[in-house]
């Protein structure tokens, strides 16, 4: 089964990942890693301190190769999987297994809706510069791995990070913004072959283009998905 | 006798560029004697009744007249002028008419249901190719009997060269409706065909493309869309798959048709062809929809541009000495306008003004018909009352009660800026250039307003604001302007049915006498051979 699962995903980036390994065309945060892919469930938890209490939390998952990254949260419809061409271009699928759909933005769409994704953020989820703007404050162990802590103030926001710096991931992200809290938190961890969930295999999809679902007014699946609008926000 | 007739669409041309390109200042005079000017034009204009050796029908998808004011007034500015005194390319030729664009059971029109009108002389339903209304969309069944014959086909008959090109793909709608039958336009490769359309025979449209039985097929098609002539097991020169289910690769195909046939899908090959050696030009410069005219210099493949592709298109063409008939479509201004982005759809009718300004300097006036139009509007709006000259993808900065410009974004009743460009519906105001979030799927924003104090309204990232929220902006169901200049323009004149463009074409080229002739060929012809 496991193996199964990396020869999937090994067929989906298209053999690139052997050969962008051995060029060492990897991300900067997420390159000193052997593990060509990475599993990983994280929690995004909200918790509101003033007057009345709340907390919410979203459980989401993550799926990484050198190439691409694919995330969707628990109990959604979608998934989300960022490519990167060998050109460096960076385009996004969101995905609709119960529908077998498969909507593409090209490099072209993203510049369209004003997007300009940055791949290094993708792969590790926190922008490339934060840590640099945070003080290493030792280290901890997080899963049976080593975590490096960084904290700080960013904007006027305490923040505190602990970074996996073998696999270019979070374990933990949290931020403080006065009597709001928002954190991260990485609950598993799998990489290779360990892996218990792949990517999605949409060869047999219908694939639509981004660009082409303003034509598509009256097909019911386009109406249904542009109204429900909003994705998920790791 | 024919050089006498052709210095009336070249000196409207060449006054106008000069118009265009002066820097003279305004003034009283200066209106007036300009307006007298272009009446004294009009009194030398005759209607030239030569036979059109060659039409060009440029289609700017969804370019509506409120797109074209607001392209002509961008362009403007982009020079330093003030911008609404200039005109673009296609705005000097003689003759404009207003083309009626419902669709036969839509109010609102739709790509494939115009283009078809266009290419067929023959109104239809939306979303169907070059099929009448007595089909049915996506009922393959239905269409038998049913199927039109499209202008591009008679061309070949005639033996005339025929191209294509696009910034969509080619077997989006409207390159499609030239040279294909489906009474459903989404059926691009095979991979999308029904069991049912597969049952009864109908073929996808890249395979009609490859497929085409007229003449000797079409000498050109240049665009987007590889994706649908390769199969899917194959990965192609940019690391994409193809679509194509049934394992053939078309563009190995198209090669094989004759010996000068070529297949190029980058720009070092589009710029190595020679246009006197190739008979039969294969572009496919994306797995989808080109580039917008604006990412163009950011596309690391490297494509050509749509005028580039346009002048490329007519050297080949003109290699015929029986004349051809060449469609060029601006298929992007239309995808700009649905997600609301004003930026886009502007600099895609600027390039695609410019490819009209590549032909009409490339070919002959005197025996070529250049015909500009759009197949349906989009709901766009130039609103306000800006001052002279306020940047058109600005805020909205009037005039004081003297009629001096104030200087400072003029305020809506809520107290906030408004800009000149917006949309009646679709997805809304963002501005989304400091993105950057992992996931894509920004929340629709329309029927209320932002603050945009503090917003870049002039970047290539932001989105008017709309009313009605919709997951996408729509067409407009207004009439469009249809631009005609050489032989038979003339024709086009007054409020008409968009099929009447095909009319027009056939008038023109005297398109019956041709295909009469060439039956009469084709059975000498046959009888040569029954003697042999
Ligand atoms: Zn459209």
């Amino acid at each position: 089964m496991k193996s199964r699962l990396l020869f999937l995903a090994l067929l989906l980036v298209g053999g690139q990942t052997a050969e962008a390994l051995a060029q060492g065309d990897t991300p900067a945060e997420a390159g000193k890693t052997a593990a060509v892919l990475v599993a990983a469930q994280y929690e995004t938890r909200n918790i509101q301190l003033a007057r009345r209490p709340k907390a919410t939390s979203h459980r989401w998952y993550l799926l990484r190769t050198p190439r691409q990254v694919a995330t969707w949260g628990e109990g959604r419809a979608q998934r989300q999987r960022w490519q990167r061409g060998v050109t460096g271009d960076i385009a996004l699928s969101r995905i609709f297994p119960a529908e077998h759909k498969r909507v593409d933005y090209e490099p072209g769409d993203l510049r369209t809706l004003g997007r300009y994704p940055d791949w290094r953020r993708l792969q590790g989820i926190i922008a490339p510069g934060l840590l640099g703007r945070l003080q290493p404050s030792g280290s901890v162990a997080v899963l049976g791995r080593t975590a490096e802590r960084y904290l700080g103030q960013v904007d006027g926001v305490d923040v505190e990070v602990l970074w996996l710096a073998d696999l270019g991931l979070p374990a933990l992200v949290r931020q403080v913004f006065g009597d709001r809290e928002a954190s991260l938190h990485l609950q598993a961890l799998y990489t290779d072959d360990e892996a218990p969930w792949g990517f999605v295999d949409t060869a047999n999809y219908d694939h639509l283009d981004y660009a082409d679902l303003g034509d598509m007014e009256a097909d019911p699946f386009v109406a249904r998905i542009s109204r429900a609008e909003g994705g998920h926000h790791p | 006798m024919k050089r006498s007739t052709f210095t009336l669409s070249s000196l409207a041309l060449a006054v106008g560029l000069s118009l265009a390109g002066s820097a003279c200042a305004e003034s009283p005079e200066k209106w007036y004697d300009d307006g007298a000017r272009a009446v004294d034009q009009a009194q030398q204009l005759r209607a030239d009744r030569h036979r059109a050796k060659n039409v060009i029908l440029f289609v700017g998808d969804g370019m509506g007249v409120s797109t074209v004011t607001a392209a002509r007034i961008l362009e403007g500015q982009l020079r330093g002028a003030k911008g609404e005194e200039n005109r673009l390319s296609f705005e000097l030729l003689p003759y404009v008419a207003l083309s009626k664009t419902y669709n036969t059971n839509q109010q609102t029109p739709d790509s494939a249901g115009t283009m078809t009108a266009m290419m067929t002389g023959v109104k239809s339903k939306a979303g169907v190719i070059s099929v009448n209304q007595y089909a049915e969309r996506g009922n393959c069944a239905s269409t038998q009997g049913n199927e039109l014959t499209t202008f591009l086909e008679q061309a070949e008959m005639a033996g005339m060269s025929t191209g294509v090109v696009t910034t969509a793909r080619l077997t989006h709608a409207t390159p499609a409706a030239t040279y294909a039958h489906s009474p459903e336009r989404n059926w691009e490769s095979d991979d999308k065909l029904t069991d049912e359309a597969k049952a009864n025979g109908c073929k996808d449209i890249a395979r009609q493309l490859i497929e085409f039985p007229y003449g000797d097929g079409l000498e050109v098609a240049m665009g987007g869309g590889r994706r649908h002539f390769i199969p899917r097991e194959v990965v192609d020169g940019e690391g994409k798959q193809g679509k194509r289910k049934d394992g053939r690769d078309l563009t190995a195909e198209w090669q094989e048709k004759d010996r000068n046939s070529v297949y190029v899908w980058n720009q070092a090959q589009f710029d190595a062809i020679d246009t006197e050696q190739v008979d039969h030009l294969l572009g496919l410069f994306e797995s989808s929809h080109m580039e917008y005219a604006f990412d163009r210099p950011s596309d690391l493949g490297g494509e050509p541009s749509l005028s580039a592709m346009t002048g490329k298109a007519i050297d080949v063409l003109d290699n015929n000495e029986k004349g051809y008939f060449l469609h060029v479509e601006s298929g992007r201004i239309d995808h700009a306008h649905h997600a609301g982005n004003a930026y886009r759809a502007l600099t895609d009718t600027i390039e695609f003004a410019k490819a009209i300004e590549t032909a009409m300097q490339k070919v002959d006036m005197a025996d070529t018909l250049i015909l500009v139009t759009a197949d349906h509007s989009h709901v766009f709006t130039i609103a306000g009352y800006p001052t002279r000259g306020n940047p058109i993808l600005g805020k909205v900065v009037g005039n004081d009660g003297a009629g001096n410009p104030t200087g400072v974004d003029q305020l809506a009743e809520d107290g906030m800026p408004y800009t000149t460009l917006g949309y009646t519906n679709g997805r809304g105001f963002h501005d989304l250039a400091v993105g950057g979030d992992t996931a894509y799927g920004e929340p629709i924003n329309a029927g209320s307003r932002t603050d945009l104090s503090d917003v870049d309204t002039e970047g290539q990232g932001f989105h008017q604001e709309a009313l009605v929220p919709l997951s996408a902006e729509t067409h407009a169901g207004e009439d469009v302007a249809i631009y005609a200049g050489g032989p038979g323009a003339y024709l086009m004149h007054g409020v008409q049915e968009q099929n009447v463009i095909y009319h027009v074409m056939r008038k023109a080229t005297r398109m019956d006498r041709k295909l009469r002739r060439a039956e009469r060929e084709r059975r000498q012809e046959e009888r040569r051979r029954d003697d042999d």
